[in-house]
């Protein structure tokens, strides 16, 4: 009994150290810390911002691929808790709260709460209904706010003067480095584990799963809930590094850039949302100056076309070159 | 206190409960038959309005005909989406993600300064004359008075279709059990096709009806879908009578929160949402079969 | 008390009964559920499952259909339920969990009901060799095998087993079924729906036979082929 117990646990570590030495993963890893070396520790530089945002986004694509990537239960409700986290930090800030790991923490938490309070009776319809439910969130969030700006006294154009998140925007970019890497790494270990085992498994065939005894619920919820906070702490960044807060949060930037990159890095995999964050808002980056408004729209059609024709990303291929390359059988 | 609202609360909700089951009648098709969740649905509402405006005021050509001409591009990217979809995104999660991002390139292609000058909302003429008339001491549109009529019409129209007539059953057969009907004969991806016109052809016409009292911007596509979808669901999916029920349900509340607590600026979204959530948790049974274990 | 006891389940859709007033009671190891085409035997199978309900109005007042597993009522419960309680189905088209190998396939279900071994489920089934493979790309035949072992992996009590050879050669037959005669051997008791007689039979100890969504046989295969309501059924319908 107890030697089954033991069998059944060293099967799973077995698992997660086979994928813990994935050389894509650990590539990956090795790309987020050359990231702070690459823009310099001091100095404003527009890489530096750059590879901020391209942070941010990464943290958002990763809690968007560890929720919806692997279960298939699209969430198009991101915004919302994007932006309730920079809200929250911009009105805790705004009454003096200037102090910045808390902040991170209440935005986390708020996310949490957010999540979890939405996913208990949303995540009881199937995918699709989900989805479309969830799509509504993020007017409701500006719903909100643009009614009741007066009646809170808060201020109209929305939240300024809030605390940097560092005091210098390499030390920005670092800290978002480093909030990558781990919530990469956390995501990464609950893939690999019988949880994340589940969460595939409703992506392949929930029915299946829940006829076989398997409640699927709570699995969803959890991973949807853990998922919401790790996007309200990332809204809270993103307001810290702009030191300002306001309706812009709740766009559809942040949830269309999160899809493309999860497009891009392959859904369900993870690791390929860091390689895909930095390549698309660095091409946005750099087209923007040229197409101004025209590269929005030119993002879409791209997203557009990776759905339709890339559905499996550049994650599945690139593998499958590195094992070519590395391995010595013939193929 | 009651009183003074009553008569607002009940004759726009009364108006726009109609104007809502236009709205939600192409949805309920789409849904009920060919089993697709269109994220779309409102863009096509939207790209009515914005052919109305390039035919009628830049090009200056006449009503009836920019109106025609605006209804068949919009039939005409319905069925382009579906086709698109069908061909290359045959799952339910990828036809999703499709038509969130088309409705998204059309709003950044009509908001592109260029063509027609960004976010400023554009008015567009109608057929109907927009001056606002007094009811019961409410003031409000014509427009909402013929679309109401107009609604009962095409209702009872669709519902004559669908039940009485030939190819209605073979639309009802290819809805119930598509192998079996394809097995009898039936061209089912033509049946569907006919569908996802039909129901764009509908939400055009609410474009063509209801707009002229509004403003055409690039982010109108949300609002019909949002009502669309939300008295949908509350109806439940499988009969479209019983989105009648639904969209006066909806519009009543949204009206009565409206005038009950007046604030800086509409919650009906919000209204929507919670009806929605609140129909979910208490009677899924409204929802049909959708629920998890079917 | 039986293991299970099924009592007058009627089931139609639209206007057919695919099922009518079916009652049996089960004591033994393994049970066949028999019949020629469209008798309902997966429809029983759904319906004890919790896949598929019986008829309303048969709920309530005397002669309501009822089914018990271990002397617990489980008629309304839903399928996960039953699952748990050790009652574990087997689809008729398989069903695996495409984008998950083979072994993670079973290390879904075998956390449940105090933990199963997926070792030795992956040698009972033959599957050894395939662990490691996604199952998305398995040939029929293992995947046959693959359904069994996550039936398994989910540590049941009674098997339902839909059509567990269907499609299967006869090699591969002869070895699925070695296997359900292996597992019968080591305790775990199954009812099974087939309609290959010859194969099915002798691995079994009772029969049940259904013809359009009738009980017209409940006995052992020493009587069976003789009895005249089973060969009527077989023999004398129009289409045999």
């Amino acid at each position: 009994m107890a030697a089954e117990v033991v069998r059944r646990a060293s099967r799973g570590r077995l698992r997660l150290l086979r994928a813990l030495r994935d050389p894509v993963f650990l590539a990956t890893l090795v790309v987020l810390a050359a990231l702070p070396f690459l823009a310099g520790t001091t100095s404003m530089s527009s890489l530096a911002l750059s590879l901020t945002l391209a942070s941010i986004y990464i943290l958002l694509a990763l809690a968007w691929d560890f929720s919806s990537g692997m279960t298939g239960y699209l969430n198009f409700g991101l915004p919302f808790f994007f932006g309730v986290g920079a809200l929250t930090a911009g009105y805790l800030s705004w009454h003096g709260d200037r102090d910045v790991p808390f902040l991170l923490l209440v935005a986390f938490g708020s996310g949490l709460l957010g999540g979890f309070l939405f996913s208990v009776p949303t995540l009881r319809l199937r995918g699709p209904y989900f989805s479309l439910l969830s799509f509504l969130l993020p007017f409701l969030g500006t719903d909100f706010v643009a009614a009741y700006w007066v009646q809170l006294h808060w201020p109209t154009e929305g939240f300024y003067g809030l605390p940097f998140l560092a005091p210098t925007y390499g030390g920005m970019l670092l800290l978002l480095v480093i909030a990558d890497a781990v919530v990469l790494v956390g995501f990464f270990v609950l893939r690999n584990s019988h949880f994340g085992l589940i969460l595939r498994g409703i992506r392949d065939d929930e029915d299946a799963l829940s006829s076989q005894g398997i409640s699927t619920f709570p699995y969803k919820v959890v991973a949807f809930t853990l998922a919401s906070g790790v996007v309200g702490f990332a809204g809270a960044c993103y307001a810290m590094v702009n030191t300002y807060s306001g309706i812009d949060a709740f766009g559809f930037d942040f949830i269309l850039f999160p899809i493309l990159i999860v497009l891009l890095g392959g859904t369900g995999e993870l690791v390929g949302s860091v390689g895909a964050g930095l390549i698309v808002v660095l091409i946005y980056e750099y087209f923007f100056p040229i197409f101004s408004d025209l590269t929005l729209l030119l993002f879409v059609v791209a997203a557009i076309i990776l759905v339709l024709f890339v559905p499996h990303g550049i994650i599945r291929p690139l593998r499958r070159f590195i094992r070519f390359m590395t391995t010595e059988e013939p193929t | 206190m009651v009183g003074s609202i009553l008569a607002p609360v009940v004759i726009y909700g009364t108006l726009f409960g109609f104007t809502y089951v236009l709205l939600a009648l192409g949805f309920t098709l789409l849904l009920g038959i060919s089993r697709v969740l269109n994220l779309a649905y409102g863009a096509l509402y939207m790209v009515t309005a914005y052919m109305i405006f390039y035919f009628a005021v830049e090009l200056g050509i006449n009503l009836v005909v920019a109106i025609v001409l605006a209804m068949a591009i919009a039939v005409a990217v319905g069925v382009a989406i579906f086709l698109l979809c069908v061909k290359f995104a045959p799952d339910p999660m990828r036809f999703l993600v499709v038509t969130l991002l088309v409705a998204l390139f059309l709003q950044y292609l009509f908001a592109y300064p260029p063509l027609f000058q960004g976010e400023t909302g554009l008015i567009i003429p109608g057929l109907i004359p927009t001056h606002e008339i007094l009811l019961y001491g409410v003031s409000v549109s014509p427009v909402y008075l013929w679309t109401a009529g107009v609604t009962i019409v095409v209702f009872l129209g669709l519902w004559g279709w669908i039940e009485w007539t030939s190819y209605g059953r073979t639309v009802r057969a290819a809805a119930e059990d598509p192998e079996t009907a394809s097995l009898f004969g039936i061209r089912v991806r033509t049946v569907y096709i006919v569908v996802v016109a039909v129901s764009s052809a509908i939400v055009a016409l609410a474009a063509v009806l209801i707009v002229p009292a509004q403003e055409v911007t690039p982010t109108m596509w949300v609002e019909p879908f949002v009502i669309a979808f939300v008295v949908s669901v509350i109806g439940g999916l499988e009969k479209f009578k019983w989105t009648l029920p639904a969209a006066f349900l909806l519009s009543f509340s949204q009206f009565y929160v409206q005038f009950s607590y007046p604030t800086s600026s509409s919650l009906s979204d919000i209204v929507a949402f919670i009806v929605a959530i609140a129909f979910i948790i208490v009677l899924p049974r409204g929802i049909g079969g959708i629920r998890r274990g079917r | 008390m039986n293991l299970l006891e099924v009592a007058n389940v009627t089931c139609s859709f639209g206007g057919n009964r695919a099922l009518d007033d079916v009652s049996f009671e089960m004591s033994v190891d393994a049970l066949a559920i028999v019949g020629p085409n469209g008798a309902g035997k997966t429809t029983l199978l759904n319906v004890i499952a919790g896949a598929l309900h019986p008829d309303p109005r048969k709920l309530k007042g005397k002669n309501k259909a009822k089914i018990q597993f271990r002397g617990q009522n489980i008629t309304r419960l839903p399928p996960w339920r039953i699952a748990r309680l050790g009652m574990v189905k087997t689809y008729q088209v398989v069903r695996p969990f495409r984008s998950l190998t083979v072994e993670e396939n079973l290390e879904l279900f075998a956390k449940m009901r105090g933990g199963a071994d997926v070792d030795r489920i992956l040698a009972a089934t033959g599957l050894t060799e395939v662990r490691g493979h996604p199952s998305g790309v398995l040939p029929f035949g293992l995947l046959k095998r693959l359904e069994l072992a996550k039936a398994l992996a989910a540590s049941p009590d009674l098997l339902l087993l839909d059509e567990p050879i269907g499609g299967l050669s006869r090699s591969e037959a002869e070895g699925l079924l070695a296997t359900l005669v292996q597992l019968k051997a080591a305790g775990t008791r199954m009812v099974v729906v087939e309609h290959r007689l010859g194969e099915i039979l002798p691995v079994v100890d009772r029969v049940l036979a259904l013809d359009r969504g009738r009980v017209i046989f409940d006995g052992t295969q020493s009587t069976f082929f003789d009895d005249p309501a089973v060969r009527t059924a077989y023999l004398g319908r129009a289409d045999a």
